[in-house]
């Protein structure tokens, strides 16, 4: 395996130094970066241009001012912009803002196209089915900037504005009880009666939740109490365990839900600690909560289901971590215009660190949906059609034969397999995801990102920055490779070595 | 194990060309009543499988009346993109929802409305998706034919050939398409047809990676072996025995890459390497007005519409194409 | 081919009636209209008996037993009876027939290559149909996933219950479903052409694997296949499936000898044998379409005996003069003088 890795990446070297050098020529070519100054009248036009020539290197060769670049990336030297700066300084501010985009996209996109995926496959032919299926032809037929625009207007201006003033209509929880009654419908599948109660039954509880935010003005003031926290959190448990065994399988749910209710004292006990926050915390407390779940599986599951009992406490106790995080998040965020529609601010290190959590999404949220909107529907049509393929699969006939609940055949046998060519998307999705930052940071007027520095770097025929933000995007895209062929010999055995 | 699948004879062509070489046919015609179902042809199925999808169906006729509304309905319209007089501020004078005044359905002078020097916006928007279905038709063409031959040649050819092929595709792939787009743009500032050319050369990957897979593939078949221990040539196996197997790839793959070339076009407008001049695209016209979206939206909304009708219908085309030719995705046969 | 475990006519067969199928009928919804896959087909097999069910590709042999184990997708509409010790199978919720599927009617399937799951080993997913429907700890699995390589003969069982499904050969893998399917000491296994994938070299162990492994258990198999030559040396009963239905059924002595039904015929006329110099007789045709079958015999357009009758009426599977020998042909007591060369016209 370790070796299986080396050579992965380095196989990937060469191919990295012929696109830099294709990048670097291209980019030469792109146009003269003198020309503004040739027709220019002004006196102190030359004396520019030679100042221009020195930072620029041009009266080098081509192929010397490449190496020269090269030998100097090596020592982490990406060259200076026209205007004499630094590209490697202007590149590790940038590199933060956007990557945290892209990534924040990327892991929604996932995890919300896997779910779906795997929905609408299982509920073929399903009003869920049809339905995902036209939002994500949608999603792929929508200018990433249009939409962007129209988040912008419909989910920030217009949002902060209604969060000023919020309130529900009846109308608008009507609206919000249907949709809701429909997707768990959907979501139940089987026969008309069983969708038709587990309809009811989200109705009821959409009502009774729309009803109590609209009458707490939880909008203006949001967070979870404690006694929706353990009601969550028991819910997330119940979840959790189904993932791993039949609920018939005692043990497996009672140490989920012991390890979740013990997730929620220990949130009550270290509240100042959370509190206080910062991200070492919250990892330390990530692993704390992981190890109380591992613990009560242990300690639960007896011989029998040990193993399921432990990965059942340890996704219910992360569940519960959710739940947790979500609650201070909320529960800090204070009337404002938060969401934002501008270049973020430099976080203030002053305030208390939910705070500028609060701020950091605020200005993240809108973005990132843009941006994860194509990675969704890419992930989500994949998962489908991979997850139909595995479920007429003849080793999955095998496991329904074997008696194994329709939840462990999904998950263990059709989902498990579906998964592995899932994974070659990734990369194309990645990179899909890189452009679409460079304008979606345009259009919410970001300036410190790397799409800032490609494209202004491009208009004003200035290489170095554009060859900057060309470096970490292809070494992404190549280690995002090696990293979808490791995950694909992990998944896969056949390709094992 | 298919009890259903197994009746229906379908004639696939790499079975057809099997028998066709290897022996004689399998079916000897035995006493046949109304018993069997009348055996059908690859393209017959694929033809029928299509008709019947009816989402496909439905984008097919939209995608039709949009195309005809460019460039039918653009040279009977009766004002010209060119700048006039400004009335009624340029709102537009379409009513579509009749119920809600109770006036009626009507089109007025200026159904989409005028931008800010007069421009009746319907003739302008006529004009720019014209524009647009030209770039995306040509880029998606080309881009195909450039990824179906490379991809061709890499499959079927194997050795050297393939090396060299697939190392340059995978140089380009670390290349983010943008940069390749808008490098050649500033380049070549011309018109829409150097655009669509641009927009072909950055977008053909993907396609010789998907086409190179199935030629390799193909290639080991019997039905090949067999042409190639008749004598067939290299060209003859390809274009004859092989092509026709991977059609249904080629087809679904062209009608993505346009889609896809129509969002390109909208991309690089919209960071300004797009149609230049006083010439119009859907793309320019949106990122042109992306401020006018509070004071005048038709002037955004329209030409956004008219993108994303354009590019849902071939999707929706596509996934019918893609069901047509690959039924196995749809269907429940166990 | 040939199959070297001969059963002795009865030998082993008891009383207990394991399996009842009544008028058991699937049908397929598809673009086309109505596919007609099991047209009424009954049975029933008895403790330590072999039931044959012998016919083409697409006679519905694999379908209705799928059936019973609730194996086809939704879409399939499945009506009449099958009664596993009384409990019906047919109609009932998925979570309340589960518990028989794999615990006490097990199955094995034609394709050992892609019926294994790729990603797990061997052990996990021998232990797992255990652990499905009993509560034992993993370890405790793992030794009696060991203990049925064993039984059926896999070499070195404890290093290669690790190993994954790829790393074995294809008589080995059809070794591991067996394996599989024996892991809760079913009643009935269903063999669903077991042998038909492999090699003529492995097909005679793995049948023999399968027949000791029966007595072992004291089980009955179903036995799936379109080859005549595995159902001569293994069951005691057979049925031959033809269009959806049963149009012969009877011991295998009978079925063999004293043929009532021309498709029957026809098929042993089509196995190749040391004793007859004779030419293969290949059977005129294809099968039936099962979508909108018309009303004659389905076999009348192949049948080389077929009057009018044939073409207007579909023949009920009626008793012939032998006792347990039941035949679906207008014309069954005609064919009593003819021996198995006249069908080969």
């Amino acid at each position: 395996m370790f070796f299986f890795i080396i050579r992965r990446l380095l196989v990937s070297v060469p191919i990295l130094l012929a696109a830099s050098f294709v990048m670097f020529g291209m980019v030469t070519i792109s146009g003269d970066p003198l020309a503004e100054f040739r027709q220019s009248t002004d006196p102190n036009a030359p004396q520019t241009m030679a100042t221009m020539r020195q930072v620029l290197e041009l009266d080098k060769p081509f192929a010397e001012r490449y190496f020269d670049w090269l030998g100097g990336l090596f020592q982490g030297d990406f060259g200076l912009n026209r205007d004499g700066q630094e590209v490697s300084a202007l590149l590790s501010n940038a590199i933060g803002t956007t990557l945290r985009l892209i990534i924040l996209a990327t892991i929604a996109s996932i995890l919300l196209g896997l779910f779906i995926g795997i929905v609408s496959a299982v509920r073929q032919y399903s009003l869920l089915d049809y339905s995902s299926t036209f939002t994500a032809f949608l999603f792929f037929s929508l200018p990433v900037f249009w939409v962007a625009v129209l988040l912008k207007e419909f989910g920030a201006i217009r949002f902060n504005d209604y969060l000023e003033r919020p309130g529900l209509s009846v109308l608008g929880i009507a609206i919000l009880t249907a949709l809701t009654a429909l997707f768990v419908a959907a979501l139940a599948g089987g026969s008309v009666q069983r969708r038709a109660t587990a309809g009811a039954i989200a109705a009821v509880v959409s009502v009774v939740a729309l009803v109590i935010i609209d009458a707490t003005d939880w909008l203006t003031n949001p967070g979870l109490s404690l006694p929706v926290v353990i009601l969550l959190s028991l819910g997330a448990s119940v979840v959790a365990a189904m993932i791993y065994a039949p609920l018939s399988h005692r043990p497996v749910v009672i140490s989920a839900a012991v390890a979740a209710l013990v997730g929620v004292i220990g949130s009550i006990v270290a509240d100042s600690f959370i509190q206080d926050g910062g991200f070492g915390r919250l990892f330390l407390l990530l692993v704390v909560s992981l190890a109380v779940g591992a613990a009560a599986g242990m300690l639960l599951g007896g011989e029998i289901d040990r193993r399921a009992a432990v990965q059942a406490g340890m996704t219910s106790t992360f569940f519960v971590g959710t739940i947790v995080v979500f609650d201070r998040f909320v529960s800090a965020w204070s009337p404002g215009r938060t969401i934002g529609t501008v270049n973020p601010k430099p976080p203030n290190l002053d305030e208390p660190f939910w705070e500028t959590m609060v701020v950091y999404a605020g200005h993240q949220i809108m973005p990132s949906i843009a941006l994860a909107l194509v990675g969704f529907a890419t992930y989500m049509r994949f998962t489908r059609a991979s997850m139909l393929e595995t479920m007429h699969s003849d080793y999955v006939r095998t496991a329904k034969a074997k008696g194994l609940p329709a939840t462990q055949v999904i998950l263990r046998h059709a989902f498990r397999t579906a998964l592995i060519p899932v994974m070659t998307v990734i990369t194309i999705s990645f990179a899909t995801a890189i452009e679409g930052a460079v304008i979606t940071e345009r259009v919410f007027a970001w300036n410190g990102g790397m799409g800032t520095l490609f494209i202004e770097g491009l208009q004003e025929v200035d290489p170095y920055p554009v060859m900057g933000f060309l470096v970490v995007v292809s070494i992404s895209i190549v280690v995002l490779n090696a990293v979808a062929d490791i995950m694909y010999a992990y998944l896969d055995p056949r390709i094992r070595r | 194990m298919t009890a259903t699948g197994n009746n229906i004879s379908v004639g696939t062509r790499a079975g057809a060309a099997a028998a066709g070489v290897m022996g004689p046919p399998t079916e000897d015609g035995g006493p046949e009543r109304e018993f069997t179902v009348e055996s059908r042809t690859q393209r017959q199925m694929v033809i029928r499988r299509f008709f019947a999808h009816r989402l496909a169906m439905i984008s097919l006729g939209v995608l039709i009346l949009l195309v005809l509304l460019a460039f039918v309905g653009a040279a009977v319209w009766k004002h010209p993109p060119e700048p006039g007089t400004v009335e009624n501020f340029g709102k537009p004078t379409l009513d579509a929802i009749p119920w809600l005044d109770g006036d009626g359905l009507k089109f007025g002078d200026h159904p989409f409305g005028q931008d800010n020097i007069g421009r009746d916006y319907l003739a302008v928007t006529l004009r720019a998706a014209q524009n647009s279905l030209i770039i995306a038709l040509i880029a998606g063409l080309v881009a195909t034919a450039i990824g179906t031959i490379i991809g061709g040649l890499s499959g079927y050819y194997r050795g050297w050939v393939d090396t060299v092929f697939m190392r340059i595709v995978d140089v380009l792939f670390t290349i983010p398409l943008l940069l390749v787009a808008a490098v050649l743009s500033r380049r070549y500032d011309a018109g829409i047809i150097t655009l669509a050319l641009i927009i072909a050369l950055a977008s053909w990957l993907t396609t010789a990676r998907i086409i190179r897979a199935e030629f390799m593939s193909l290639r080991e078949k019997e039905f090949v072996e067999a042409a190639r221990a008749l004598g067939a040539s290299n060209r003859r196996i390809m274009t004859k025995h092989i092509l026709p197997n991977v059609i249904g790839s080629v087809v679904v793959t062209a009608t993505l890459l346009i889609s896809a070339a129509i969002l390109i076009e909208t991309a690089l407008s919209y960071l300004g390497l797009g149609v230049r001049g006083s010439d119009f695209s859907l793309g320019k016209l949106v990122s042109q007005y992306q401020t006018a979206f509070n004071t005048r939206p038709w002037l955004f909304w329209w030409p956004g519409v008219y993108i994303i009708a354009i590019a849902l219908c071939i999707n929706f085309i596509g996934d019918g194409l893609r069901d047509a030719f690959d039924p196995r995705q749809n269907r429940v046969r166990q | 081919m040939t199959a070297t475990a001969s059963q002795p006519s009865s030998a082993g067969v008891q009383d207990e009636i394991l399996l009842e199928v009544d008028d058991l009928r699937v049908t397929f919804p598809s673009e086309d209209g109505n596919v007609l896959a099991v047209r009424g087909v009954s049975y029933e097999v008895r403790r330590g008996e072999v039931f044959g069910i012998v016919g083409e590709s697409g006679s519905g042999k694999s379908v209705s037993t799928m059936a019973l184990m609730g194996l086809l997708p939704t879409t399939a509409k499945i009506e009449g009876s099958a009664k596993y010790l009384g409990n019906e199978l047919v109609g009932q919720r998925d979570r309340d027939v589960r518990k028989y599927r794999g615990n006490d009617i097990a199955m094995i399937f034609q394709d050992p290559m892609t019926s294994l799951n790729p990603v797990y080993t061997v052990g996990k997913q021998l232990a797992e149909i255990v652990r499905a429907h009993h509560r034992i700890s993993p370890k405790e699995a793992r030794i009696r996933a060991i203990d049925a390589l064993e039984l059926v003969g896999i070499p070195q069982p404890n290093l290669r219950v690790d190993a994954y499904p790829h790393e074995f050969s294809g008589g080995m893998r059809q070794r591991v479903m067996i394996a599989m399917a024996m892991m809760n000491q079913p009643d009935i296994i269903i063999a669903d052409e077991p042998t038909t994938a492999l090699d003529v070299t492995v097909q005679a162990q793995v049948l023999e694997t399968l027949m000791s492994i029966k007595d072992e258990l004291n089980a009955a198999i179903i036995l799936i296949t379109h080859d005549l030559g595995v159902v001569a040396g293994a069951a005691h009963r057979v049925a031959v499936m033809y269009g959806g239905r049963f149009v012969e059924q009877g011991s295998v002595d009978e079925i063999f000898t004293n043929p009532r039904m021309p498709y029957t015929l026809g098929l042993l006329g089509a196995i190749p044998s040391l004793e007859s110099e004779g030419e293969l007789t290949p059977i005129p045709g294809t099968p039936p379409s099962l979508l909108n079958p018309p009303d004659g015999c389905p076999f009348a357009p192949r049948c080389s005996y077929t009057i009018d009758i044939c073409n207007a009426s579909e023949p009920d599977l009626v008793e012939t003069d032998q006792l347990g020998h039941y035949s679906a042909c207008h014309r069954w007591d005609e064919l009593m003088d003819t021996d198995a060369t006249i069908g080969r016209a």
